[in-house]
């Protein structure tokens, strides 16, 4: 099965069902966090648990496999970024790449540009550490790769990574080491960067957000590497690129 | 919160003397207070369910994640421990190969012990 678009991409991944208990003492805290999962593709299930001194929740995927459990308050804290933003998680214990590793693989919603900057940012991350494969991000702004062009620059040069910009606009402005590809239609709607190693799939990692409404995202990034493997097989077989 | 006093007397009233010490040793793990916590909403419940109640109570406490691994602990810890002893103790009927759990015989001083259910 390959993949003809990055909507299809997405798609795919939305179909991932996954279910949320929500065990707690009162059926609150499971209404709130259902109208925050609605557009996602998690299914919020309220479990009784009163007898319990802190709610918590459990994570299934679609074969109702324990996937991880959370506490409720370390919970809230990954999915209110406005109430607590991701610099309050330095002063606790919560683990901001746990968390990250946690909702891998779970469609979001309405996502803004600093929660993808944040995910975009492991993925470049990891990039920089392997040193060797392909990195293709696209940027929906000639601004937006603007903004990036440094970081872009200096992936290019670390070791023999393969980095290429998928952009909307034109570019004229001379570059040193990323290629840039110009392109209109779905690069134009979605945030996407995907990393493939060289010579193994254990590092793959994609994020994928289309902007459904202006500054919010809906999205999924994962680390599968057939889901990977596929968008990148997608990129070069539609713009006509090769990495690494 | 009650009087802990009091509800020994209590539980030592509920079931034989000879069962106190044990039932005490047992509550004293933490694995059986959340199975019997979980059992007081859910008195059908499988041993999955029980491992992930297990599971995300720890995590809810340490402020980290549960993941599989402590999951399947959970689950061996259940299996091989925590459920074949509350059996022996007639609080619950278990069946290891179903995976089901069934409170039949909790008595109320054990939840009342427990801070459950006031």
């Amino acid at each position: 099965m390959s993949l003809e678009t990055l909507g299809e991409a997405l798609e795919r991944a939305e179909a991932e069902r996954k279910r949320l208990e929500v065990h707690a003492s009162d059926s609150d805290v499971a209404v709130d966090l259902q109208r925050q999962f609605t557009s996602r593709n998690v299914a919020v299930e309220y479990r009784r648990a009163a007898a319990f001194q802190d709610g918590f929740v459990v994570i299934r995927d679609s074969d109702d496999e324990f996937r991880g459990a959370l506490g409720l308050e370390g919970f809230d804290a990954i999915l209110s970024p406005e109430i607590h933003p991701p610099w309050t998680l330095e002063e606790t214990d919560v683990d901001l790449g746990e968390l990250l590793d946690f909702l891998e693989g779970t469609p979001f919603a309405s996502a803004d540009r600093r929660q993808l900057l944040a995910v975009s940012r492991e993925i470049e991350e990891r990039a920089w550490r392997v040193a060797d494969g392909t990195l293709y991000a696209g940027f929906q702004r000639e601004a937006a790769f603007a903004d990036q062009l440094e970081v872009y620059e200096r992936l290019a040069t670390r070791g023999t990574l393969s980095v290429t910009a998928f952009l909307d606009d034109a570019w004229d402005a001379p570059l040193e080491g990323p290629s840039v590809v110009s392109a209109s239609g779905e690069i134009g709607r979605f945030w996407f960067v995907a990393f493939e190693a060289a010579d193994t799939d254990r590092q793959s990692c994609a994020l994928v957000a289309e902007e459904r409404q202006p500054g919010k995202y809906d999205g999924v990034w994962t680390y599968d590497p057939a889901f990977v493997g596929e968008l990148i097989e997608h990129l070069e077989r539609s713009y006509g690129v090769s990495g690494a | 919160m009650k009087d802990r006093l009091e509800d020994l007397s209590a539980l030592a009233d509920a079931v034989s003397e000879h069962d106190v010490d044990e039932l005490l040793g047992l509550l004293s793990a933490r694995e059986v207070r959340i199975t019997l916590a979980y059992l007081y909403d859910h008195p059908n419940a499988t041993v999955d369910e029980l491992a992930a109640a297990i599971t995300g109570a720890a995590a809810a406490e340490s402020g980290r994640i549960g993941g599989e691994s402590e999951y399947e602990r959970a689950h061996v810890y259940l299996h091989h421990s925590v459920l074949p002893r509350l059996q022996d103790h007639g609080l619950i009927e278990f069946d290891p190969v179903d995976g089901t759990v069934e409170e039949v015989d909790v008595p109320p001083a054990v939840y009342d012990f427990l801070g459950v259910g006031e």
